[in-house]
């Protein structure tokens, strides 16, 4: 069975609103980052993969199945959403173990796996720890555990590191990294360093449609001897920021040192650097009406 | 699967505040209601005792002179009571009313009111709170009688005139009074009743069927609360999106869920039922009869599971429906119209949800009301799969609706 999501022309309308527009997407196995703003799309998309939602029109197969074979495909995928819970007066092993029993996992398999997987997310020594007294970086670590716990071929995260602190976050793409050796993990999120450090495929949805599919080199090519450093005078910030796309500042005494993305030098003295996914990104979103 | 889905839903339900409470309430109404009185006090009849208790009487001569005796009373001290809408309401009438009343008990009996005030009170002498065997026994064989020629059509149109004047919920409503006039047992009837209770009832069938009364009026109401909190809890732990995903049929998830809560709410039911049953149980051996060791079980499965199905079903079915608590506001009035609408305590079951039975012993008459008594009990043990499966259609719709209520 090929380990892949295909998406064609998928559609989805809430009323008149429309949610998802002809979105095109083949995801193979491995770390797929999904990169748009608040609102593009991302958790409709999500939510339709994981069968939350019924799509308004196209098509889309996890793993050649389609996705109106909901028992199936619950079955294949994993998923964590955006604002995961349990309850809270189980233990973390008991909501595990409950998750595990609606997976459909029997009793010697689960006595193997739970303890297992909260081995796997860092969890194990908080088995007996409350649900609800959990930490949000603990809670998300459950939450990728209850993901993972039946082994399915395709997980899909719905913006997992909001909220958390650096260590915790770092921490949290390591695992996923883990994790996606032999599947697919589908990342959704708006946090650029996220997939930047995870993913080498990733998509860009902004408005409901697709604005970029590919590798990240890809991305970074876009912006390719675009972006310069230079350093100006801290009064001249806002007459620069009206004039250039600046994606960094840091300001030191009277001077500050801008990141600027531009088709042309800005100034004289600007110096050519490295692009990073953000400053792809940033000029993407920007260029969007070309794009798209 | 399911046994282990079971096992995990029971321990939630213990994990409960809710359930609890529920535990607590239900015992302590139980506890403090249901008085053993009824059979503590059971003695064989012996001839020769001025009073053997009181029976209803389906006469229409004493039913109209019960009842008229009952007016009599009621319209001497200017005050009636009624139940409207299932609670106490005194109703006191104007002059002109009370004037009115006073006529149609003329017209009834062809004696003055001031006649009938005055025989009323030679007979019933003063009010006495703690009233000894004979005086009981004058009170009960206060009749007023009709006047020659009165019939009982007449009669009826006479109560409708009344029940004009005191309003809804008097004792002058026809599935009242005929349902109300007891008449002091003979010997005969009272031995009658005596051997029905040893040889049907054998005693704790007798004692499980009020204890069911007392019973069913909390399971009206309590269960509602254990499945409303049940079915929000997934929404208010925001644990939807989580278990909707899972590749477990709703069917699993909702039965799983249902049989937990009903299993759990059986439990204190069973245990107090079995409480009530050991005091006359002991009686029953001490008066040589051979009792029902397992009417605690039967008599309460029979009476008490299909209305905790059927309450505990629809607050699943109309929580997952709405996402909200509107369950407790349409069932909580429903148990209570079920409650006050009934025309008498014992029997009269209708499709009522509460069943009543508010006396001990009289086999013979719930015998003769039996089948209709089954029926109700039937239909509501159906009507309630019936919810559970329109819980389970409900269940899954929402989760491939982003669990939104439909």
């Amino acid at each position: 069975m090929e380990t892949s999501i295909e998406i064609l022309d998928l559609t989805k309308n809430y009323g008149k609103k429309q949610a998802l527009s002809k979105v095109n997407l083949t995801i193979p196995r491995g770390m797929f980052g999904l990169l748009g703003p608040n609102g593009a799309g991302k958790t409709t998309l999500m939510k339709v993969l994981t069968t939350l939602i019924p799509k308004t029109a196209g098509e889309v197969k996890i793993c050649g199945v389609p996705v109106e074979e909901s028992r199936k495909i619950r079955s294949m995928t994993g998923y964590l959403p955006q604002d995961f819970s349990m309850y809270g007066n189980m233990s973390v092993y008991e909501a595990l173990d409950y998750l595990a029993v609606l997976s459909g996992m029997g009793k010697t398999e689960r006595k193997i796996k739970v303890p297992e997987v909260l081995d796997q997310v860092n969890l194990l020594e908080k088995k007996r720890g409350k649900v609800r007294s959990l930490s949000g970086g603990m809670k998300r670590r459950l939450g990728i555990a209850q993901a993972i716990i039946h082994q399915p071929e395709v997980i899909i995260v719905d913006e997992p590191t909001a909220g958390l602190d650096p260590e915790e976050r770092v921490r949290f793409r390591n695992l996923l990294c883990e994790i996606a050796k032999d599947r697919i993990v589908l990342l959704s999120t708006h946090i650029v360093g996220d997939i930047e450090a995870t993913c080498e495929n990733i998509a860009v949805l902004d408005q409901g449609k697709i604005c970029f599919n590919g590798k990240v080199k890809e991305l970074l090519s876009i912006v390719e001897g675009k972006v310069y450093s230079t350093e100006i005078a801290a009064s001249e910030l806002e007459r620069v920021k009206q004039k250039y796309m600046v994606t960094g500042i840091l300001t030191a005494g009277t001077a500050a040192t801008v990141k600027i993305i531009a088709d042309e030098r800005p100034f004289p003295h600007a110096k050519q650097v490295q692009p990073d996914v953000e400053d792809a990104y940033m000029y993407l979103m920007n260029k969007k009406n070309i794009a798209c | 699967m399911f046994g282990a889905l079971f096992l995990k839903e029971c321990r939630q339900v213990l994990k409960s505040l809710v359930y609890y409470i529920y535990v607590a309430v239900f015992v302590l109404f139980i506890t403090s209601q249901l008085s053993s009185e009824g059979w503590e006090q059971l003695k064989e009849p012996v001839p020769g005792q001025s009073y053997y208790g009181e029976t209803i009487t389906k006469d229409q001569n004493l039913i109209m002179e019960g009842t008229l005796a009952n007016l009599v009373q009621e319209v001497y001290h200017n005050s009636f009571a009624t139940y409207p809408m299932g609670f106490y309401k005194g109703v006191t009438l104007t002059e002109d009313e009370a004037a009115a009343a006073s006529e149609i008990l003329e017209l009834c009996t062809g004696k003055s009111f001031q006649t009938l005030a005055e025989e009323m009170t030679a007979q019933l002498g003063l009010y006495d709170p703690n009233p000894s065997a004979d005086a009981l026994a004058a009170a009960a064989n206060y009749r007023v009688p009709v006047k020659d020629g009165f019939t009982y059509t007449a009669f009826e149109t006479a109560m409708e005139d009344i029940c004009r004047l005191v309003g809804r919920g008097s004792s002058y409503e026809k599935e009242r009074y005929e349902n109300s006039v007891y008449v002091p047992m003979t010997y005969e009837q009272a031995r009658a009743e005596f051997d029905t209770l040893c040889r049907e009832d054998r005693l704790t069938r007798a004692c499980m069927r009020l204890f069911c009364d007392y019973a069913g009026i909390m399971l009206a109401v309590l269960p509602i609360f254990i499945g409303v909190s049940r079915v929000l809890r997934d929404k208010r732990e925001k644990a939807q999106q989580v278990i909707f995903s899972r590749p477990i049929s709703s069917g699993l998830i909702i039965a799983s869920r249902y049989l937990a809560s009903l299993f759990l709410i059986c439990i204190p039911v069973v245990i107090t039922a079995f409480w009530q049953q050991r005091t006359c149980y002991d009686l029953a051996r001490t008066l040589g009869i051979r009792s029902d060791s397992w009417a605690f079980l039967t008599v309460t499965g029979v009476w008490l599971l299909p209305e905790i199905m059927i309450v505990l079903a629809l607050s699943f079915l109309i929580t997952e429906l709405t996402d909200t608590l509107l369950a407790v506001f349409i069932q909580v009035a429903w148990g209570i119209a079920s409650l006050f609408t009934a025309s008498t305590l014992v029997g009269d079951f209708g499709f009522k949800l509460v069943a009543r039975w508010n006396t001990f012993g009289q086999a013979e008459r719930f015998a003769s009301q039996e089948k209709e008594f089954l029926l109700n009990r039937g239909c509501y043990f159906l009507l309630a799969i019936v919810c559970v499966i329109l819980t389970i259609i409900v269940y899954d719709k929402k989760r491939s609706k982003g669990g939104k209520a439909l």
